[in-house]
């Protein structure tokens, strides 16, 4: 740029400032508001299909997965063999995060703990509108000893439908659970079969008896008010929170460690308490992995042996 | 919960690549819906837009553009810290874009209208023909300045902008764009001064 275009004002500030006012009057005058409302209306109309367009993604997601539920629902007169995944109590333990920040929110409101732990209330709010708003995913990996280890990929599609994968960890695939409020559907890929149940709340088989409450989050809700104590709260310094959960009848803790950006759960462990004599167990770990396709890697569960050894 | 909570809130950190890419496109556009993003500045992107092309077909053919663009910058629209005036700046960099291209176009009106005013009325057509030459000349200087500086200037002083909103959307300091915007006024005011009474008050008396 040239001296004399930098010299804005060469008749002093003051005319200057009216150069601009002037420059801002015909600028004003130029692109005046005025927008006819026969263009108004070209315009609406396109941001009408705009509106379609996005809003029509959304639909498809989440009706390509229903589509496939009920296709799945419809087949009738399967025979059921028998449905036998006594691990599954892990995928409740995920949906039970869900609605674990709410409860420990609500809980702790009348202990020391609750300056603290008033934060997590948002991730019952996050979780919620996550769910409407899109799907997550999870993946969780675990192996036991003298077991073959397991892999399980579970989908919150829409926030009355979720699909439950369950793998070896070679990915072969084991079963496909989908979970909806008013059906169950479970697909045996071993067995080739499919069984169609109803409502959680007549799911009576006995295997699958205790893990009930754990998957309908209303149930969950009223088991964590009921049995389960926040005992401890510790803030790490990367970011994330450790929450201790008593569960006394069955002599366990969880502990739960919490992204204290995403109030989203990072890890779980169950530990059976330790008493005089005893050590304490680690039962399970799990590493949760948001959004995020499948990686054993990711995981860090350890089986019983090595976990005592440790 | 204001809209830039709502992004914070609602996008989750794209932590790792999806299976496919649809798959991606898929899961990041549905992070904010119409609703949030665009509903609420529907009336201010057609005005940002009519303000600067003034002709229909182009306005419609901009807004067009402007949407496209929208659709596949959504997953970062989501996760600026201020998508509405992100919105809103795609809508006047695609109406300058306009500009440039209906540049040679106007310039052929303007020359063709000037056959069409009959002789009866002279005063109301030369009168006509002076405004637009007026707005025409505004506009050609709006489309030499350097694209930032026209940019920074058009969402300053036509869409009334925070000099801080502007700043997030070009990608540069608030110092920036106040430099820019100033830059721009002081270029404008050069080319166009001969447009200025007070100018040619001061023309006349030396």
């Amino acid at each position: 740029m040239s001296k004399r275009n930098r010299n804005t004002s060469p008749n002093g500030p003051n005319n200057g400032k009216a150069k601009d006012t002037h420059i801002d009057h015909l600028l004003q005058q130029t692109f005046k508001d005025d927008l006819p409302p026969d263009t108004e209306n070209a315009m609406k109309r396109q941001l009408d299909r705009f509106r379609t367009k996005m809003e029509q993604v959304e639909t498809d997601r989440t009706q390509a997965d229903s589509k496939a539920f009920q296709g799945i629902s419809h087949l009738k007169g399967i025979r059921w063999t028998h449905f036998l995944l006594k691990k599954e109590v892990l995928i409740a333990i995920s949906l039970l995060m869900i609605v674990l920040g709410g409860f420990i929110q609500s809980s702790g409101s009348s202990n020391k703990l609750s300056e603290n732990l008033s934060v997590l209330g948002t991730s019952v709010v996050v979780s919620s509108q996550m769910s409407r708003s899109q799907s997550m995913e999870c993946s969780i990996q675990m192996s036991r000893e003298n077991e073959k280890p397991l892999k399980y990929s579970i989908q919150w599609l829409s926030p009355n439908l979720s699909k439950i994968k369950v793998e070896e960890s070679d990915n072969t695939p084991l079963k496909t659970i989908w979970l909806s409020e008013e059906d169950i559907v479970i697909a045996d890929h071993v067995n080739d079969t499919l069984r169609k149940e109803k409502h959680l709340a007549q799911f009576n088989d006995p295997v699958l008896r205790p893990i009930v409450g754990y998957l309908a989050p209303k149930e969950l809700v009223e088991r964590m008010y009921g049995e389960w104590q926040l005992i401890q709260y510790q803030k790490e310094e990367c970011g994330q929170g450790i929450f201790t959960v008593a569960l006394p009848n069955e002599r366990a803790i969880l502990e739960v460690t919490v992204d204290l950006c995403t109030y989203l759960p990072v890890t779980i462990k169950k530990i059976l308490s330790a008493d005089e004599r005893d050590e304490e167990t680690l039962i399970f770990a799990v590493r949760y992995t948001w959004n995020i396709p499948l990686s054993p890697e990711l995981f860090s569960p350890q089986p019983i042996k090595e976990s005592q050894k440790a | 919960m204001d809209i830039a909570t709502a992004v914070q809130k609602h996008c989750v950190p794209d932590q790792g690549s999806y299976s496919t890419d649809s798959e991606a496109i898929l899961k990041t556009k549905e992070t904010l819906s119409y609703e949030q993003l665009i509903a609420p500045i529907e009336s201010q992107m057609m005005r940002s837009i009519w303000r600067i092309v003034r002709n229909q077909e182009a306005a419609e053919d901009t807004m067009q553009e402007a949407l496209t663009i929208i659709w596949k910058k959504l997953d970062r629209i989501c996760r600026h810290p201020n998508p509405h005036a992100f919105i809103l700046k795609i809508c006047v960099n695609a109406a300058y874009d306009t500009l440039r291209k209906l540049r040679r176009v106007r310039q052929r009106e303007e020359s063709a209208k000037i056959q069409e005013y009959p002789a009866g009325s002279e005063h109301n057509g030369l009168a006509r023909l002076e405004k637009k030459n007026v707005e025409a000349e505004i506009l050609d200087a709006i489309r030499r300045l350097p694209k930032k500086q026209a940019l920074a200037v058009l969402m300053r002083i036509v869409q009334d902008q925070p000099y801080d909103s502007i700043a997030q959307v070009l990608d540069c300091s608030e110092v920036t764009v106040r430099i820019q915007v100033s830059k721009g006024r002081a270029r404008l005011g050069q080319w166009l001064s001969h447009l200025n009474p007070t100018s040619a008050k001061e023309i006349k008396n030396e």
